[in-house]
């Protein structure tokens, strides 16, 4: 960078020197780049976040304070703003932090027109983003809680026919018989049936697993909540042992 | 007492099979597709050990038990669905379900319980 810009900066920023306090009192962080991401401001929501001071981050880059980073982000629009003239966002997630941020860069222009620095407005936006996330995740639990109740409702119907009529052959065949050893078939794949449903009642959040490349299907197992939170507040908690498999 | 009961469902496999099993094992088994028949039924036969399926068009087995606990207090009913939630448990203990059953039970486990009301009944009516 030209001495001549470095000035032009400088002065803008002094010239504007009363801002300090309005920046200072801003929460969001918010720092002023040179061309060259450098560091040339920084308000006071940026230095007590990342706890340095304006003379440690001066004429350092911003990735590098911010992220640890070598170079610039991946998704930084910094350039665009440079050549552009225009005002960018994107969001930026800080992985020291673990803090989610909605960015924006907008111009500052010199005295001859030209883009001579940015400022960098960080929002935290980490909790939106978990509140979004969370919605998200609970319409998701409500489709899947519609689907399989309406599952649970259909299958139980015709499983209870098939489990009936094998209990009744089983009490009338030769336990010794082919036809027995048929039967009980029968009636232990109907009860693996009955159990996967059971399953679908205690879904209590949606996790996946990989079914095929590319593929993935609800992970019965782990979305399942443990079988006696639904025993000890059932107010007739004592049928669910009377249920298929229990006596 | 008759060994006689009343199975509602509006699941015809589900009405043949309780007629199979509880024929089977000597009791007399009354069917109603549906509240109201299964209502007019009552109204003609003494019948004091039912089972409902909960969820039936028209009148639902939560409404059925409710009407028929206020006319016939002295009586067990059952509730035996495919699908219930801890809501839907609450009705049925406001409504007066002795008890109640997810679909698949074992015949079993069911007969026993018709076995237990049916000696229940008979306690309170042979003093």
């Amino acid at each position: 960078m030209t001495n001549r810009r470095k000035t032009d900066i400088l002065q803008i920023i002094a010239e504007n020197g009363d801002w300090a306090v309005t920046f200072d009192a801003i929460s969001d962080m918010i720092l002023v780049l040179d061309e060259e991401f450098c560091i040339l401001r920084a308000n006071h929501a940026y230095l007590e976040t990342y706890g340095k001071t304006m003379d440690e981050i001066r004429g350092r880059t911003c990735y590098e304070v911010t992220h640890g980073n070598a170079t610039p982000c991946a998704n930084c629009k910094r350039a665009e703003v440079l050549s552009s003239g225009e005002a960018r966002s994107f969001e930026c997630h800080d992985a020291r932090l673990d803090r989610h941020f909605d960015i924006t860069d907008s111009p500052i222009f010199a005295q001859d027109g030209s883009v001579c620095a940015t400022t960098h407005i960080m929002k935290d936006i980490t909790d939106r983003k978990q509140a979004e996330e969370q919605r998200v995740e609970n319409e998701r639990l409500r489709a899947v809680l519609e689907l399989s109740g309406a599952i649970r409702h259909e299958l139980n119907q015709p499983l209870q026919v098939i489990s009936g009529y094998a209990d009744m052959l089983l009490t009338h065949l030769d336990p010794e018989s082919d036809a027995h050893r048929r039967a009980h078939t029968i009636k232990e794949q109907a009860r693996r049936m009955a159990d996967i449903l059971k399953k679908m009642s205690r879904i209590a959040r949606c996790r996946t697993l990989e079914y095929m490349e590319g593929e993935t299907i609800l992970d019965l197992a782990s979305s399942a909540a443990a079988d006696e939170a639904v025993a000890t507040t059932s107010p007739a908690s004592a049928a669910h042992d009377r249920t298929q498999g229990g006596s | 007492m008759d060994r006689r009961i009343l199975v509602v469902d509006d699941e015809a496999p589900i009405r043949q099979l309780l007629t199979d099993a509880f024929g089977e094992a000597g009791y007399q088994v009354l069917t109603a597709p549906d509240g109201p028949a299964a209502l007019e039924l009552l109204s003609e036969q003494n019948v004091r050990v039912m089972i409902f399926d909960l969820k039936m068009p028209g009148m639902t087995g939560i409404e059925l038990c409710r009407r028929v606990k206020e006319r016939y207090p002295i009586s067990c009913v059952y509730a035996m669905t495919a699908y219930i939630s801890l809501f839907g448990l609450s009705d049925c203990l406001a409504a007066g379900f002795d008890d109640y059953f997810i679909k698949p039970v074992e015949m079993a486990t069911l007969q026993r319980a018709v076995a237990q009301a049916f000696e229940k009944l008979d306690r309170w009516t042979k003093r």
